[in-house]
């Protein structure tokens, strides 16, 4: 599943060479053999009990891929873990990219914008600022660090009412940036890039090329951002994913339908089949569901390799 | 070089973990900064031209001045008035506070996500750190599969997990119902008054168990081979060896985990609000401080009182993970 | 700033018409302010005809509803009126939409022209000051064209804040299969629901007189049948009296069901589950105000045949009193741009013959009393209910509502917060006063702590 070098082993520090070399991905060894006596067994038993977590773990996923081949009526009278008759995923599919006028389609556009625009910025600020605090050392780096912290551990709900009211009188609810400027700040993002650019820059070379004469934003170019780029696909990777999966925000801020991300459009959809006047669209909603999560698993699935890597690199000294 | 294996370990501490309810991206992040490794580098080498430090820095602080202190100073200015519906606003200093602490409808929030977070949180991770160990003990077939697998709830939107789990606990036609009627069982409404917790419960871990399983795996990866040659060569058995070695080797990324559970527990908001209309007697405004906040601004356009109450969590939070950090660092540095 | 250009264009075509419309009314001399508050009448003396001349220029309106009958109502307007364009946005309902509306104004930015609200929430919003007073544009003269109880829900205080577009007269709605198989007689009063309900409970367990989950707006709609007026509001005084004779008659008798099991409490309304009892006949009756005979139609299709509409049960034999619950109305909002023009548009779809006609053809309950009162209408055999001439059941409601009826200044928080009070009565079936007090305390609680003098 990862990269490479499938039984590489983790070198401890003191025989370690040091790593000059940035570019290529740390990638996650296989499995641990142990270059000694005893290759460890296969267990029947403990692949068992994980699998009972496998099968917990899955069964919603199964459930929702499952009800999006229902029809609205099979959905209210069949049984929930196995196909009714009809298999009506591609009509599904269909009614919820055409009901109410395309909206769900729309709402796709609009969950792109945000998380290309958000996520995207916000790794890109992250690792800015991730290798600054890394690498520099400024007056007032303190107080940063310590603002920082301390602004994130106020509840964000508790937040929304302020920033609402703080945007609104701006101009800016209702709109794109009313969902993109929170979600352009990722603390951990920032904490990651910390982490990781502390351990796997090492000073020496961003001495020889200040030597050289080089200017601090093209040194950070051409040689820290090859040697981040591990932490930066993570960050990367984590920051897309809560962005599209964002949903209380964009939820407060945004009147207009129109401009709603694909959580808060299904949000809706479960709330209208919840009123006097609203026609229960389960099937869509479902089907909805699936079509949200399913670009997600596929990203997840493609950098998965990076975004191991990246997790562990701050692991492992240089 | 000192003591590799503890430092490898420290590194391995600041690891990202859990959000139990990740609402947006400001989930706290209360660790302590990251000590480079100071081998070679004198301390002036870094003293690098002061300012352009700065310059790195400065778009991610512009943006984050913005959107999210500017918000915490403007909601700590609104706790400190009322607006009525008559009278308008008026500057009350700090009555808000004072009568958040006495509000018993915010005590019963918070008493709830307590027992929430001391009921939920051990269950995920006991189940994250099982998982961690079996995958990383190379006994198991397709391990990989179960990497993936186990991580993939992650990535749905707890908006989402929420109704899932909404439809399949119903009674009638839901999943519960199926079972109860296919299999004639009696299994209790998970959405009445005595299980709507630990059907919540269930929703979260269901939502994190790989998540931090992950997390603690990563952690796993970073003990050097030599300790489990070490061990073999002293003819150590399994379980010896995860005393030992594994469980120390992952205790710096656990005591983050726990960090971020304790957060994401108290800030526990999306699947109540979400199930709320599936439960509307089980379920009520003030379910958790979250929500409590949420209703009081919107239903009841209690603006500031809402901040004061938010304003009160955040520094609850704040000591109560500052207190498990400093009780988790000090056992590690035992 | 918005970075996607293809809704800047029409943002900015949006805006354009808007100041165009706006300058094109102070060219016709119309000087009716722009600022927020009540408008003065316009200063042409006639305002129905400044409003007649606003529909004929260029004007973009927008409007928030949630009803699945304004859809058609809304094209049909812009054929008849093809230079105002309305932006219908679905904002969600009831309580979601007012949270939504209720931001807005206090932002100040983003409210719509016109808004579905119902008449529950009305008094909430003309309190705020966020409701356009339509009787200084002449408005109240159409009080005719309205049955007297629709009408006085718009009617707050002297001003009209809003045109009636649908209503809600309480009645039984009863499934005739499910009766027939038990030996069920049609109840007409309150004791004979009561024995309805216990033979059908214990002849199938399974099977539920109604659902019942405990909802702020059922409860009110039958204290209101009760004859009891909790709620009453002068100026900022405001009397709560959840005990009172009405509302006492009516939490012990219909605790009488909750005790004995022989409702369910555990689906909320709506809710999948609720669907599906309605469907498959689970549930007996469903005692509702009268849009519900479109909810049926639209969300129980495959009970098509199968369900009834009989008056209320009530306390004594031979009364006709019902409740209403629900209904909406169609207000301007203060802080509109298009004031006349929007005016205009809820003159029509409010009355207008065609607009009707759509309404009630999507099984929508009219409010204009032309239509309820024309033959067409009342004898129209609606075949979802057996053919049944429903709409006389209906009318005859209409005319045994108790007049006086007051909601609260913020019945949206008292609604909000009835499932954690009085909703435990329910939730342990348990007997109801004792709830309705709970509720009562916390309602008296918020309103003094708002400023209002409440006892």
């Amino acid at each position: 599943m990862s990269g490479a070098d499938e039984s590489r082993t983790i070198v401890p520090a003191e025989r370690r060479p040091r790593s000059d070399e940035p570019s290529r991905p740390r990638t996650v060894p296989k499995a641990r053999v142990r270059s000694g006596t005893r290759r460890p067994r296969k267990s029947l038993m403990l692949t068992a009990v994980m699998w009972l977590m496998l099968i917990y773990t899955l069964v919603p996923l199964a459930w929702l891929v499952i009800n999006s081949t229902k029809t609205q009526a099979a959905f209210l009278s069949t049984f929930g873990l196995w196909f009714s008759g009809d298999f009506a995923l591609w009509d599904n599919i269909g009614q919820t990219f055409t009901y109410d006028g395309g909206v769900f389609g729309r709402w796709l556009l609009n969950t792109l914008l945000y998380v290309v625009v958000g996520a995207g910025g916000a790794t890109v600020l992250a690792t800015l600022a991730g290798y600054g605090l890394a690498r520099f050392v400024f007056p007032g780096k303190r107080a940063v660090l310590a603002i920082i912290l301390g602004a994130i551990a106020i509840p964000g709900t508790a937040l929304a009412v302020p920033t609402f009211l703080m945007f609104s009188a701006l101009g800016l609810t209702n709109g794109p940036l009313a969902v993109i400027l929170p979600s352009l700040i990722s603390p951990f993002g920032l904490y990651l890039i910390w982490t990781y650019a502390t351990e796997a820059i090492p000073a020496e070379l961003l001495e020889a090329a200040r030597v050289d004469g080089a200017g601090e934003f093209r040194i950070f170019r051409s040689i820290a951002l090859r040697l981040l780029m591990p932490g930066f696909v993570t960050v990367l990777l984590f920051s897309l994913v809560a962005t599209w999966n964002n949903y209380f925000l964009p939820l407060i801020m945004l009147s207009d339908p129109r401009w709603f991300p694909l959580t808060v459009g299904l949000n809706q959809w479960s709330a209208q089949a919840v009123t006097a006047g609203g026609h229960p669209i389960y099937n869509l909603l479902v089907t909805g569901s699936l079509l949200t999560i399913v670009p997600i698993v596929i990203v997840f699935l493609l950098l998965q390799r990076y975004w191991e890597s990246g997790l562990i690199a701050g692991g492992v000294k240089e | 070089m000192g003591s590799s294996c503890q430092a490898v370990l420290r590194r391995a501490s600041l690891m990202p973990a859990k959000f139990v309810s990740p609402s947006t991206m400001s989930d706290a992040l209360l660790v302590t900064p990251p000590v480079p490794h100071s081998r070679r580098e004198p301390l002036q080498r870094k003293t690098r031209r002061n300012w352009s430090g700065w310059g790195f820095l400065a778009p991610f602080m512009v943006f984050f001045l913005f959107s999210l202190v500017a918000p915490v100073i403007y909601a700590i200015y609104l706790s400190l008035f009322q607006d009525k519906l008559i009278g308008g606003n008026s500057f009350v200093g700090l009555e808000n506070y004072i009568t958040g602490l006495e509000d018993p409808n915010f005590h019963a929030a918070f008493f709830r996500v307590a027992l929430f977070f001391v009921v939920q949180v051990p269950i995920m991770l006991a189940l994250s750190t099982i998982a961690a160990l079996a995958i990383d003990s190379a006994r198991l077939y397709f391990s990989a599969l179960f990497r993936i697998a186990l991580f993939l709830p992650y990535a749905v939107p707890s908006v989402v997990a929420a109704l899932m789990w909404g439809f399949m606990y119903g009674t009638n036609f839901g999943l519960v119902g199926n079972f109860n009627s296919f299999f004639n069982m009696k299994i209790p409404d998970p959405l009445s008054g005595n299980y709507v917790l630990a059907a919540m419960g269930n929703i979260s871990t269901w939502e994190f168990v790989g998540y931090n399983m992950l997390i603690l795996y990563s952690a796993l990866r970073t003990v050097p081979n030599d300790l489990y040659e070490a061990a073999d060569i002293d003819g150590a058995g399994s379980f010896q060896i995860i005393r030992a070695i594994k469980l120390p080797a992952m205790r710096s990324a656990f005591v983050v985990a726990l960090l971020f559970s304790v957060i994401g527990s108290f800030q526990l908001f999306n699947e109540p609000n979400v199930l709320k209309t599936l439960a509307p007697n089980s379920i009520s405004t003030n379910f958790t401080p979250n929500m409590y906040a949420y209703n009081l601004s919107f239903a009841g356009q209690q603006f500031n009182y809402a901040a004061a109450i938010a304003i009160i969590m955040g520094i609850v939070t704040m000591m109560i993970a500052y207190a498990v950090q400093v009780i988790g660092m000090r056992r590690e540095n035992r | 700033m918005i970075a996607n250009p293809r809704m800047n264009r029409r943002g900015f075509a949006g805006a354009a018409i808007a100041v165009g419309g706006a300058a094109a009314l102070a060219l016709t001399g119309c000087g009716s302010s722009l600022v927020s508050g009540g408008g003065s009448a316009s200063p042409s003396g006639n305002p129905q005809a400044d409003i007649d001349a606003a529909l004929a220029k260029d004007a973009t309106l927008t409007f928030w509803a949630w009803g699945p009958q304004y859809k058609d109502v809304v094209a049909a307007f812009e054929k008849a009126y093809p230079s105002v364009k309305v932006n219908l946005v679905n904002n969600g309902s009831n309580n979601a939409e007012y949270i939504k509306l209720q931001n807005v104004v206090k932002a100040g930015s983003g409210i719509p022209d016109v808004a579905q609200i119902e008449y529950t929430a009305l008094p909430q919003f003309q309190f705020g000051k966020s409701l356009l007073d339509l009787s200084k544009y002449g408005v109240s003269s159409m009080a005719s064209k309205y049955s007297p109880t629709i009408w006085s829900q718009v009617n707050i205080n002297g001003g009209i804040y809003g045109l009636p577009q649908d209503g809600g007269p309480v009645a039984m709605f009863y499934r005739k299969d499910v009766f027939d198989q038990y030996g069920l007689t049609v109840p007409t009063t309150w004791d004979e629901y009561f024995a309805a309900a216990q033979k059908l409970h214990a002849a199938d367990p399974s099977k539920f007189i109604a659902a019942d989950a405990g909802d702020p707006s059922f409860t009110e709609a039958m204290i209101w049948q009760a004859g009891g007026k909790p709620f009453a509001v002068s100026g900022t005084d405001i009397k709560v009296n959840l005990a009172d004779k009405g509302s006492t008659q009516w939490a012990s008798m219909w605790s009488k069901l909750l005790d004995g099991g022989l409702t369910d409490t555990k689906s909320p309304a709506f809710s999948p589950e609720w669907s599906a009892g309605l469907g498959n006949g689970k549930y007996a009756t469903w005692l509702s105000g009268a849009w519900a005979a479109g909810t049926l139609q639209n969300r129980i299709p495959q009970a098509s045949g199968k369900w009834r509409v009989a008056q209320l049960p009530q306390y004594a034999v031979g009364d006709n009193a019902a409740g209403v619950q629900g209904g909406s109305s169609s207000a301007v909002m203060a802080a509109s741009a298009n004031k006349l023009a929007a005016i205009g548009f809820v003159q029509w779809i409010s009355t207008n013959q065609g607009a009707s006609q759509i309404w009630v053809d999507e099984a929508g309950f009219p409010a204009a009393s032309q239509t309820l009162s024309s033959d067409a209408w009342v004898n129209k055999a609606v075949p979802y209910f057996g053919n049944q001439n429903i709409n006389k059941v209906f009318a005859d409601t209409l005319n045994g509502v108790p007049s006086g009826w007051q909601f609260l200044p913020y019945e949206i928080y008292a609604d909000s917060v009835f499932n954690d009070t009085a909703g435990q009565a329910w939730a342990n079936k348990s007997d109801i006063a004792p709830g309705l007090l709970a509720w009562q305390k916390v309602i008296v609680s918020y309103g003094n702590q708002q400023g209002f003098t409440v006892q």
